[in-house]
């Protein structure tokens, strides 16, 4: 398995998946056709856990803009961090900016949403 | 003579050759003593004989001074100098003798002795004439100095001009034909590109190189020009040995006789192939560019076409989605004071907004965001409303059942997912939406709602609420048709502001660094203005948007409606 970069676009994040377990997502998402946009993502992420997980696999988001499509998209890849959370030591850092409210409160809803991961919510000012 | 001057006279006369001619052997040899004190070489001779044969015999060093003495066996000193004179005027000859006679003076006078010197030798006379001599000397040196290098020169330049004639027959495509036009000299350039060797051309008429491509027309043009002697220029095709072409800048002039007669032409040619060949594919780039520039033109006219067949389609889409819209009338009738701000980003939208009428003080208002935005959204927003026209009529057949907004939504959720089939993960489309639905009884003065991902903001007494709604969106693959939505209910009185709005404002990007404009933006804003009327504060929400917006797109569909009570 390889590790996975994708600059990041106007409309699109920074990934950085690596398959020592550290993965980053960064800067702003509201692609035309999100689903099809991460799908090689998802896809990395669901080969990473099925073939060599790391022991510790830190997902650090620091998402500063997010349309609907996206916010679903990451609901998505929460489901699959849920469905792996037993097997493995899964931490999610949620970085936001003390002004950006909308971040803040994706960030607490997904912690609420998803309260058997370990999420972090960090302020990054 | 002082030494000094006798020492810079040796010096000078030190390399010069002296034929010493002296019969008697004795003499000879004390003079030769006192010549070499002068000379380096020195070569005797026994007789004129001798001393001729040695003069002629000079083993390529000329002589530059003869000594000789007169009454001789054989050939005496001075029929041997008139011999020498015959052969080198100008070298000088110095007697030494022991005669005195006057005949021998006009004689030496005639043969052009240079001095006369007598036996026993005297010194101060002997450097007297070599004194004298040494300046003939020295002049003589100097122009046979000259004249060697400026033959030197001369062969140098030859060489130079044999060389020069041999690159520029080898370099130079020269031709040259009689009046006629038959070829009278060709350079080696001139049998290279064409293909023929000499023989084969000389005596040719020229027209043997004649390509069947130049048309008759440039060579009676050029015959005209030159046959009056002036010069002609033009590039043209020839033909090789082998049926191939070859193109030259050709340069033809006038060629004369000595007599400046008018005998023929002379021609140089330049090799242009490559220029040529550059030529046509400019030629043929210019070409390809014309046509891909006609094609792109017709793809532009077909993209234009195809763009305003587009515009004027969705233009007509927006026609027919405006008229889902609620007529205003019916707004005026339930408030005094109200807006209602619904700007699809593309023409058409997902944003859609409803209000219906149940009896003469109950209305429902609803705002949804369905998936997407532009045509899909827009798709979605025409589903959603013969949902919604399905579940009115279901509502206003039972007027006994109490109107519960909770139940209007998990209705959507129910028929929309199984509309779009999206009851199972199988399924390829998953579309759905955010929305709240507001429930208002005028006569009993209260409000109910209901939200999925969509929030009521309302003032009470000057303070600010918000409901924050159910964080389960409507009729998608995720969400739960069995889901139960919160219901909430408020009492209201006079003066109460509500604002409804799906997340394309709120979620605005802009301001410094590209964030979402936010809920706490838009609460400030109703904070600052609620008591302002509703048409001013609709001015307020566009006016705080298009600030923060700034040069950033716009990037969704935006409904805001807010009222007063």
């Amino acid at each position: 398995m390889e590790n996975l970069y994708v600059k990041a676009t106007k409309h699109s994040l920074e990934i950085d998946l690596n398959t020592n377990g550290t993965i980053r997502l960064e800067g702003r998402s509201f692609p035309e056709n999100t689903f099809e946009f991460y799908a090689p993502m998802m896809n990395w992420i669901k080969n990473y856990f099925n073939e060599s997980p790391a022991q510790d696999t830190i997902i650090d988001l620091e998402v500063t803009y997010c349309n609907s499509g996206s916010t679903m998209l990451f609901f998505d890849l929460f489901d699959i961090l849920v469905q792996n959370c037993k097997n493995n030591n899964i931490v999610v850092n949620w970085y936001y900016d003390e002004e950006n409210d909308t971040m803040e409160e994706m960030g607490t809803d997904i912690k609420e949403e998803f309260s058997n991961l370990n999420i972090n919510l960090i302020i990054t000012k | 003579m002082e030494n000094k001057e006798i020492e810079k006279l040796i010096k000078k006369v030190k390399n010069i050759k002296v034929l010493y001619v002296e019969d008697d052997l004795d003499a000879q040899e004390a003079i030769v003593d006192v010549l070499e004190t002068f000379f380096d070489t020195i070569v005797t001779a026994l007789n004129g004989k001798d001393g001729l044969e040695k003069f002629t015999n000079n083993n390529r060093k000329p002589f530059d001074l003869i000594i000789t003495d007169i009454t001789m066996p054989h050939i005496d000193g001075l029929q041997m100098s008139k011999r020498i004179r015959q052969i080198d005027e100008f070298v000088p000859i110095l007697i030494l003798t022991s005669h005195n006679e006057s005949e021998y003076f006009l004689d030496s006078i005639d043969i052009g002795i240079d001095g006369y010197l007598f036996k026993p030798f005297n010194l101060e006379k002997f450097l007297f004439y070599l004194k004298r001599v040494t300046k003939d000397l020295q002049q003589r040196f100097k122009e046979e100095e000259i004249l060697k290098s400026k033959n030197q020169k001369i062969k140098d330049l030859y060489y130079k001009h044999d060389c020069l004639i041999l690159t520029i027959d080898k370099n130079v495509i020269f031709s040259r034909t009689d009046l006629s036009g038959n070829i009278t000299h060709v350079s080696d350039a001139f049998c290279k590109i064409s293909g023929y060797t000499k023989e084969e051309l000389l005596g040719k008429p020229h027209n043997i190189i004649k390509h069947p491509d130049m048309e008759d027309i440039i060579f009676t043009y050029m015959w005209n020009t030159i046959s009056q002697e002036i010069e002609w220029n033009g590039d043209i095709k020839n033909k090789h040995k082998d049926g191939s072409y070859y193109w030259v800048n050709t340069h033809i002039e006038p060629y004369y006789d000595n007599n400046k007669k008018h005998i023929g032409y002379s021609a140089v040619r330049k090799d242009i192939a490559s220029q040529k060949e550059v030529e046509r594919l400019n030629y043929s780039l210019e070409l390809k560019v014309e046509e891909r520039t006609k094609n792109l033109e017709i793809a532009k006219k077909a993209t234009e076409a195809l763009h305003k067949h587009t515009r004027e389609s969705i233009d007509y889409a927006s026609l027919i989605q405006s008229s889902l819209v609620p007529n205003h009338k019916i707004f005026r009738k339930y408030f005094d004071d109200y807006f209602v701000i619904w700007h699809p980003k593309d023409v058409v939208g997902g944003d859609i907004y409803f209000f219906e009428e149940i009896n003469e003080d109950e209305c429902l208002i609803m705002i949804i965001d369905c998936t997407g935005h532009g045509v899909p959204g827009a798709f979605v927003t025409m589903l959603v409303k013969s949902l919604q026209v399905s579940i009115i009529n279901n509502i206003l057949a039972n007027p006994e059942k109490p109107i519960k907004t909770s139940k209007i939504l998990s209705q959507f959720s129910k028929d929309m997912k199984k509309l779009l089939q999206q009851e199972d993960d199988s399924s390829v489309s998953n579309a759905g939406f955010d929305g709240g639905i507001l429930y208002y009884n005028k006569k009993e003065k209260f409000i109910k709602y209901s939200g999925a991902n969509t929030p009521l903001f309302y003032t009470k007494d000057n303070k600010l609420d918000m409901i924050a709604s159910n964080k389960h969106s409507v009729g998608y693959k995720r969400s739960d048709p069995n889901y139960s939505y919160t219901e909430y209910k408020i009492d209201i009185c006079e003066g109460m502001n509500f604002y409804l709005t799906t997340d394309g404002y709120l979620d605005q990007s802009g301001g410094l660094k590209g964030f979402p404009f936010g809920k706490r933006r838009f609460k400030e804003i109703i904070n600052s203005y609620h008591i302002d009327s509703m048409a001013d504060q609709q001015e307020i929400f566009l006016y705080e948007m298009a600030d923060y917006e700034g040069k950033e797109e716009r990037n969704d569909d935006i409904t805001v409606i807010g009222f007063k009570i």
